[in-house]
């Protein structure tokens, strides 16, 4: 990625938990439960981690009597830049893994 | 059925998430869909309503944000662009903004405001008019409930009400006797209303007279409200002197107006009321000033001819009864009586009456000398009445003999400074009443209409001309009224004087200066309401002409 961005406690946490299962889609609700971050801190991190493009969204496929949700999760790329990013976090102690990972 | 209805705060979060939605900028909208989307996922309606809530500093922050970047696309252009062909705006909001911000301070200036006021009431139908002017109606309000004699005494010379005006004068009379004076104003005032006579009443003279015995100016009111009931009107100026002449009242009050030993129409006095008032209740138009102190006692004039007259009669007379000694010694009450005119005041009315008396006084007098063997006292009489000749010339010329510039053999007028800041301000006014609903009409109408289209193309010339155009415009006018503005001002904190009211008069009237080839023109072309027509029909011609412009250059565009 090249870059290097002040990132806050609740973006590692955010990273961490969309690293928890790298590959799978997650909705935003979900992210805000299992980050104990709430909506109006969420949005705004999910809207600039897709505006650096390290953020992949579609909406699921539409469901009888549900309306589509957003989904999301972390590109190839920004997946490497998340591990190294809360590696680092972690050898400064900024950050504390998950108990799922540790 | 056995449907439940969804309890209060579920249906509460529905209608909130949807109106939050519905807030959501166009270009995130994506994200305001996203994340109302959640709703239906979280189960309890409590942990909906928290979810919402979360969303609302989300949307706030968006929404500033989607205002800030509008600031760099010009009106009725949004985040996806326009695709529609034509004339496309280009200026910025926030430059845009900037140029109304900046429009709008320079008007807020106190000399802009004035001045735009000033000359947008001059070309209204009625015309400039002082008791119409919004300071003068605060003061009217002010002097009703405030105890300053002095307020009340300014304040009653601006009254249009007959009633008020001389209500307000008593008051302040009351209050103070020294403003004993501003009842001569009162019978003087207003002279805009010429149509009418405003005689005081006689025990109002009285009061006056006893206040200050020596003035003539006094005796020449008396004199007036006598020949009140002979008013010029069907046997014309000549029946209603031989009528007056014949009443001794009036000869007696014309006899001790001439032989008073002073004129003083009160200019000093009233001068240094207004400037009093106008610097305590903070009145920011110097126009108001020259209104008070430019009016005149013209309705005086034909008294003051017709008693002339009837001391020339009575040097005839006596010529002929061979008393030429007391002959000449009628005729010098008329020059005496003339030079204290001219001391008196300085204003061009009185110098105008003391010219003409004199010149009817010397026409008697030299012939008189001269059948009387006093050739000298003859030619110094000639060289006086050819000063008079030459006075007149001046007055009735002005200074403008010998103004212009000749280039190839054509003779161009030669405006000065003021008749060129005149118009510039004229100029300016007109253009800002011209540019400011062209400005708003391009600003508002580009966001309203549909963006394609003729109109639309034009509404962008406008939006991205017009502003800039609107702070030239104020620009010129505030520069080019500043310094009149500042000598005002300079006149209204010095002392009283010939030469710094006619300075203050010339600022005053800067505004107003226009051009004499441009005054005439209106005045000849147009009838008596010439520059508001003028002004008009220029506003008109104007915008026809920029319209046509604006719609040939699409045209063009199109075609090419």
């Amino acid at each position: 990625m090249g870059l290097r961005l002040r990132i806050s406690r609740q973006t590692l946490a955010l990273l961490d938990a969309l690293l928890e299962r790298p590959s799978e889609w997650r909705h935003g609700y979900g992210l805000s439960q299992s980050t104990g971050i709430s909506s109006g801190t969420l949005y705004p991190i999910l809207m600039r981690l897709e505006k650096l493009r390290w953020l992949e969204t579609k909406w699921e496929i539409p469901l009888a009597g549900r309306p589509p949700r957003h989904l999301y999760r972390l590109t190839s790329e920004a997946r490497a830049w998340a591990r190294d990013e809360l590696a680092d976090a972690r050898a400064r102690k900024l950050w504390q893994s998950s108990p799922a990972e540790a | 059925m056995n449907r439940q209805r969804p309890p209060s705060l579920a249906r509460f979060n529905e209608a909130f998430g949807k109106a939050l939605l519905a807030l959501w900028p166009e270009e995130k909208k994506v994200w305001g869909l996203a994340f109302s989307r959640e709703l239906p996922a979280i189960a309890s309606p409590r942990e909906q309503f928290l979810w919402l809530l979360g969303g609302i500093p989300v949307l706030v922050r968006e929404r500033f944000r989607s205002f800030l970047q509008s600031l760099g696309r010009p009106m009725g252009v949004d985040a996806a662009g326009i695709e529609a062909p034509g004339r496309r705006p280009r200026t910025p909001r926030v430059v845009v903004a900037l140029l109304f911000a900046i429009f709008a301070w320079l008007l807020w200036q106190p000399e802009t405001r004035t001045v735009f006021r000033s000359v947008s009431a001059a070309y209204t139908p009625d015309g400039w008019n002082a008791a119409r002017w919004p300071e003068v109606r605060r003061l009217e309000a002010l002097a009703r409930t405030s105890r300053d004699p002095q307020l009340a005494a300014f304040a009653s010379l601006l009254s249009f009400d007959e009633a008020q005006r001389l209500s307000l004068a008593d008051a302040a009379i009351r209050a103070d006797a020294s403003l004993a004076w501003i009842d001569y104003e009162n019978a003087v005032l207003p002279s805009n209303d010429v149509s009418g006579r405003h005689l005081l009443a006689s025990d109002r003279v009285d009061r006056l007279l006893a206040a200050d015995p020596g003035n003539a100016a006094l005796y020449l009111l008396r004199a007036d409200a006598i020949a009140s009931p002979y008013a010029p009107g069907a046997g014309g100026t000549s029946a209603w002197e031989a009528l007056a002449s014949r009443d001794a009242r009036w000869l007696a009050a014309m006899e001790q107006a001439f032989r008073a030993p002073r004129y003083d129409p009160y200019d000093r006095k009233l001068f240094e009321l207004s400037q009093t008032v106008m610097a305590r209740y903070s009145v920011n138009e110097p126009r108001i000033l020259v209104e008070v102190l430019g009016r005149r006692p013209l309705d005086q004039y034909p008294a003051i001819r017709a008693y002339t007259k009837v001391l020339l009669g009575r040097a005839s007379d006596l010529e002929r009864k061979s008393e030429p000694a007391l002959a000449a010694g009628e005729c010098s009450k008329v020059i005496e009586f003339a030079r204290r005119l001219r001391a008196g005041t300085f204003f061009a009315l009185e110098t105008w009456i003391a010219n003409d008396i004199e010149s009817l006084a010397y026409a008697k007098l030299e012939p008189l000398y001269r059948s009387a063997g006093r050739p000298a006292d003859a030619a110094g009489v000639a060289a006086r009445s050819e000063e008079n000749r030459s006075e007149r010339t001046r007055i009735f010329e002005g200074n403008r003999a010998g103004a212009g510039r000749t280039l190839s053999g054509r003779t161009f007028p030669h405006w000065s400074a003021t008749e060129w800041a005149g118009l510039a301000m004229e100029g300016s006014v007109l253009a800002i009443w011209i540019l400011l609903p062209a400005s708003l009409a391009g600003v508002i109408g580009l966001s309203i209409v549909r963006r394609r289209g003729r109109f639309f193309s034009l509404l962008a010339v406008a939006s991205d001309l017009c502003p800039s155009f609107l702070v030239l415009a104020c620009s010129v006018l505030f520069m080019s009224y500043a310094p009149y503005d500042e000598t005002c001002w300079q006149v209204l904190r010095g002392p009283y004087s010939a030469a710094s009211y006619r300075d203050f008069a010339a600022a005053a009237y800067a505004p107003f200066a226009l051009p004499p080839e441009i005054r005439q023109a209106a005045g000849v072309f147009f009838g008596p309401h010439g520059v508001f027509l003028l002004w008009s029909a220029v506003t008109a011609v104007l915008t026809l002409a920029g319209g046509h412009l604006v719609f040939r250059q699409l045209v063009k565009r199109r075609g090419s």
